[in-house]
């Protein structure tokens, strides 16, 4: 067990009512397990909703577009309260199978203000790339993309539409950058790869060749503490796409990165997670 | 005439074993194990050979006579010049899964079909994914799914566009969309929209009613088009899994050409893999974990094996009957099911629980008796299958229907789920081996019986013993050391199990059939030997371990000497009593019979001529015994004062007998008795007597003579033989006598004597020791004879009714 396994201690994973919603909380629950650490459930009961039916002349129209019905909030409070304690049971169940200490919380607002304000009171927070929204094939919803804007703690990305189909599981991949965060983000790597058995690969810019060795020379001797290999592989340019391109390379599992990696390039946090179509660990500075 | 007694060597037959030259049985080579059952042997080849309905065989004779034995060897080496049958299996009916289609095929052929069956699917799971893996299938599915995801996103962004510059939003609600008004991206809370101007409000109103309003009728689409998008996607993997479909079934198609049935359900197989393979094929893995992280995450915790894929299970091929090895070796199958319930008898579908349910399916069944032996013979305990419910009635509806069908018992008022597989055709000889108390009860009772079991084999109790039979049966007993692996015989146990056969048969000049009993003696002598050190048996052996089974089950034997012997149970062995005999009766105690004297009383006083059988009156004498007690009456009756009514009652008990009595094997001796009675003369008390009486007088056979010899023998034995003992019975028993050795011993030495008796005169004589008395020329009985005092006694008897009747009281004469 790493130094960063053993920081993280609680888990805060935002839940919903969707079917990805389910996904993100079985990851939770597997990486909880694997830190032994406690799980809280987070259920946000969207503000812009209870304003929306206050409104008298609202509707709501079903998906199917067969009824139309008039917005009420008691019914939309009741709604609520069945979906969080739909997803509080659904947690309920699924720690109990591991054995994990669990809570849940119900809060009020904004999902990215509850989110955000949840990294506080969390080693790491979990949630889905996209939350319910209008359009479902969206590649990161609105209030990721506001929670990856927002350099805070650890917050993993995950990507509840990605479908197993064929193939093992691939590595925990790293975007490595020299510095503090770069040492944090190197840590939860390993720490990953630890808890799921998975073998290692560090992504490290060489936009000069003497760069490129110090970074690697860097990461190495951390490794050896740690008592683990890994591969490295120079990701080349920099850049969301340049990432998306090593991570499908090496059939990346996951992508664990710094909130302000030099490999990001000209792009943000938030663009990479919209590009890549696995789970992104994102660290912030001094988390 | 005096009665001759029987010389001692008359008392049992001895086995003469001269003509054969062995020292032991090692050197008796090619016995038969069974002997004496060549009608029953005629009846069963000629059973075999008849193939025509109906002509099953029922096998009926004494236990231990080698039924089994010999019919499993008759069929054996018939069914070996015979062909091997197919071979049957059951395979998925894809139109009605709950009839399971029924496969024929040649011998040998139904493993390679499973083998085959088998393959296919373990290369269309490897095969398959990868197809659906692959980059062509990918991008033409991604094509159909960006397809839709673009007319419904279409959709939205037209919608959201036209809202967005009006200031509404489209938002998510737990059931549904909504529109509302947002100003800076925010929904206008109540109190702000309230504060807008009226029209501004009423604009708003407007608007949201206009895009709801084309929101509701642009999402009637979306169910079309999903419907469109996922028939487009099954069209698609209809497409790619035939391709890899196509060419294995074709190639399983070519091998099994000759078999229309087989390539008819190929075809349907290729039709249901093209339908179903993305549920079957990608199911699995498209249920798993989301995440690759969790996947390993997951592995981590459960190291166990994956549970078993069960939708594969309807491409299995249930070999039901292998015939192709089935480790019979060649020809026909012969088989014995020893516990012919129904459902070993036609087969079972057997059930797995699911969820709470028990489920079933064609993988599931099993064969039964009935499909192992198709084809060829089937051997059942009668007796067995009739205490199986429903069993028997399932075999006859099945041996008429001429095909077996799978069905469990009240299947048709059971309402759950169930199969109704085809059923095979059936060819079968079915064999029933009984007794035959059950073969004429079927015969009597039920009448569809001799419709299916047209052929009866009857075995024989025993055979004659002669110079030949003795000799084969020597040759038995070698045959059968050898099979049951005992320690060889020497010519003294061969002897020894000779004789013991004549004296199980009852009959010095019969030899048992039972040859059961015969290989039990074989198994318990030759441990005695070995006992003893010996490797080759002796007649001491067997002799030893005969006493030892006798001593075994004797228990209630010596518990009853004892009883005499204390003198609890009174019987005479010496002196002279009138009116009182010794008679002999034989109790069965499970496999062990023994004799036992009773004392038998006669009281007589005037009456009518009633004969007051005591045992009959209180309900412990059944027919028979009543019957000889009838007779006594009419003998009586017939032989004396013919001229005059039979003015006696006379009343007969079996002293001390406490349990039923039946058989007329004590008549003789009742009679003696009366005799006795009425005139006055003593009968001797060391002498028992057994033996049933005609009307005539004349003593005739009767059943256990030799327990019944032995019996008295042991109660004078026990309190010292004088020489005057012994016992009176029917000459034509004389013939079953097989004594033990140390009766044998006693008569040759004096010291106890066998009497055969042919006439109630003669036993008299014996018993009194007084002349019975011929009639002279005038009618009259010799003067002081027994028939003279009995007479006497019988006029008197007359005469005083007659005087006690014009005394006018004989109204009361009871």
């Amino acid at each position: 067990m790493t130094t960063m396994s053993r920081d993280i201690r609680r888990i805060v994973v935002a839940l919903d009512d969707s079917a990805e919603s389910r996904s993100v909380l079985e990851e939770a629950v597997a990486l909880a397990a694997g830190m032994k650490a406690e799980l809280a459930g987070l259920f946000v009961e969207d503000a812009t909703l209870l304003n929306a039916a206050q409104l008298s002349f609202i509707r709501q129209v079903s998906l199917s577009g067969q009824t139309v019905e008039a917005m009420d909030s008691t019914s939309l409070e009741r709604s609520l309260r069945g979906q969080a304690e739909t997803i509080r049971a659904a947690l309920q169940r699924a720690a109990g199978r591991h054995n994990l200490v669990w809570s849940f919380r119900v809060a009020r607002g904004k999902a990215s203000v509850q989110i955000l304000e949840a990294v506080a009171e969390a080693d790491l927070v979990i949630m889905g790339k996209t939350t319910p929204a209008v359009t479902r094939y969206h590649r990161i919803g609105k209030t990721a993309r506001i929670v990856a804007s927002a350099p805070r703690g650890r917050i993993l990305f995950s990507e509840p539409r990605l479908r197993k189909v064929l193939g093992e599981t691939g590595p925990i991949t790293v975007a490595y950058g020299q510095g503090p965060t770069g040492d944090h983000v190197l840590d939860m790597a390993v720490a990953l790869a630890r808890v799921s058995a998975s073998p290692l690969v560090i992504l490290f810019p060489s936009d000069t060749p003497d760069d490129g060795d110090g970074i690697r020379k860097a990461a190495e001797e951390r490794l050896i503490r740690e008592g683990i290999k890994a591969r490295f592989r120079n990701c080349g340019e920099r850049g969301a796409a340049a990432l998306v391109h090593a991570m499908s390379a090496q059939r990346g599992s996951l992508l664990v990165i710094a909130q302000d990696s030099p490999l990001l390039g000209e792009n943000t946090v938030a663009d990479l997670i919209e590009a890549l179509d696995s789970p992104v660990l994102v660290v912030a500075a001094g988390a | 005439m005096p009665v001759t007694p029987l010389p001692a060597d008359k008392l049992r037959a001895c086995c003469d074993l001269s003509g054969l030259a062995f020292e032991t049985t090692d050197d008796l080579a090619g016995g038969e194990e069974v002997l004496g059952q060549e009608r029953a042997f005629e009846a069963i080849e000629f059973g075999i050979g008849i193939d025509h309905r109906g002509y099953n065989i029922f096998v009926l004779g004494p236990t231990g006579a080698g039924r089994h034995r010999y019919v499993r060897r008759l069929l054996d080496a018939r069914a070996a010049d015979e062909s091997k049958p197919s071979d049957w299996c059951y395979i998925h009916n894809f139109d009605e899964p709950r009839r399971p289609k029924a496969l024929e095929l040649p011998t040998g052929m139904g493993r390679t079909l499973r083998t085959d069956m088998t393959q296919l699917i373990e290369d269309l799971r490897a095969g398959i994914p990868a197809i659906f893996e692959a980059e062509e299938y990918r991008n033409r599915r991604h094509a159909i799914e960006q397809e839709f995801r673009e007319r419904q996103e279409a959709i939205f962004e037209g919608i959201q566009e036209k809202a967005g510059q009006r200031n509404i939003a489209l938002i998510r609600t737990p059931t549904g969309l909504a529109l509302a008004p947002v100003r800076d991206d925010e929904v206008i809370e109540p109190q702000e929209f309230q504060k807008l101007p009226e029209d501004e409000r009423k604009k708003i109103e407007s608007d949201i009613e206009e895009l709801q309003q084309e929101l509701q009728q642009r999402l009637q689409d979306v169910p079309k088009w999903d419907k469109e998008r996922r028939e487009r996607v099954r069209d698609l993997n209809k497409e790619t899994t035939r391709g890899a479909v196509a060419c294995q079934i074709m190639a399983l198609r070519a091998k099994y050409m000759e078999f229309g049935k087989v390539v008819r359900y190929f075809d349907a197989v290729e039709k249901d893999i093209i339908n179903n393979s993305a549920r079957l094929f990608l199911e699995t893995e498209q249920d798993g974990p989301t995440n690759p992280l969790i996947a390993a995450l997951q592995h981590q915790d459960h190291d166990g094996p994956r549970r078993p894929e069960l939708q594969f299970r309807r491409y299995e091929i249930n070999l039901l009957v292998d015939n192709g090895d089935d480790g019979n070796g060649p020809g026909a199958p012969v088989y014995h099911e020893d516990h012919p319930a129904l459902p070993n008898l036609i087969g079972r579908a057997e059930h797995q629980a699911e969820l709470g349910a028990l489920l079933t399916d064609f993988t599931l069944l099993r064969a039964g008796a009935l499909h192992r032996a198709n084809g060829g013979y089937l051997i059942l305990d009668a007796r067995k299958l009739l205490m199986q419910p429903y069993a028997w009635e399932e075999l006859k509806r099945t041996l008429f229907a001429r095909e077996i069908k799978i069905e469990a018992p009240f299947q048709a008022y059971v309402s759950t789920i169930t199969l109704e597989p085809e059923p095979i055709p059936l060819k079968v000889k079915v064999v029933l081996i009984g007794d035959r108390q059950l073969y004429y009860m079927l015969a009597a009772l039920d009448p569809e019986f001799e419709e299916l079991f047209k052929i009866a084999a009857d075995f024989e109790d025993d055979l004659e013993r002669n110079e030949e039979t003795v000799a084969r049966y020597a040759g038995m007993v070698a045959a059968l050391a050898r099979k049951l692996e005992v320690a060889p015989l020497d010519r003294s146990a061969v002897a020894r199990v000779i004789d013991y056969s004549s004296r199980e048969a009852g009959d010095s000049e019969k030899l048992s059939a039972r040859v059961g009993t015969v290989s039990d003696l074989l198994f318990e002598a030759s441990h005695v030997a070995r006992n003893e050190g010996r490797a080759v048996m002796t007649g001491a052996d067997v002799k030893r371990a005969i006493d030892l089974r006798i001593r075994r089950s004797d228990r209630i034997r010596e518990r009853g000497l004892e009883q005499i012997h204390r003198g609890t149970i009174l019987i005479d062995t010496d002196g002279t009593r009138v009116g009182t005999i010794n008679g002999l009766s034989v109790l069965q105690i499970g496999g062990f019979a023994f004799g036992r004297p009773t004392r038998i009383t006669a009281r007589v006083r005037m009456g009518r001529g009633e004969f007051v059988d005591v045992e009959r009156e209180v309900e412990l004498g059944g027919p028979t015994h009543s019957k000889g007690v009838l007779i006594l009456s009419s003998y009586l009756g017939a032989r004396y004062a013919v001229d005059r009514p039979l003015s006696l009652r006379a009343s007969l008990v079996f002293e001390q007998s406490y349990g039923g009595i039946d058989g007329d094997s004590a008549s003789s001796t009742e009679l003696y008795a009366i005799l006795s009675a009425l005139s006055g003369v003593p009968i001797r008390q060391d002498l028992a007597v057994t033996g049933s009486v005609n009307q005539y007088g004349e003593v005739q056979a009767i059943g256990g003579v030799n327990e019944k010899i032995e019996g008295f023998f042991d109660v004078c034995k026990e309190r010292g033989l004088t020489g005057n003992q012994g016992v009176l019975i029917p000459e034509s028993n004389a013939k079953h006598l097989m004594l033990r050795d140390d009766v044998v011993e006693a008569a040759e030495s004096g010291k106890f004597t066998i009497y055969p008796i042919a006439t109630i005169d003669d036993g008299i004589e014996v018993l009194t020791g007084e002349i019975a008395g011929e009639r002279g020329d005038g009618g009259a009985f010799p003067e002081g004879s027994i028939n003279a005092r009995v007479e006497a006694r019988l006029i008197e008897l007359a005469d005083a009714r007659r005087r006690f009747g014009m005394s006018g009281e004989g109204g009361a004469l009871q």
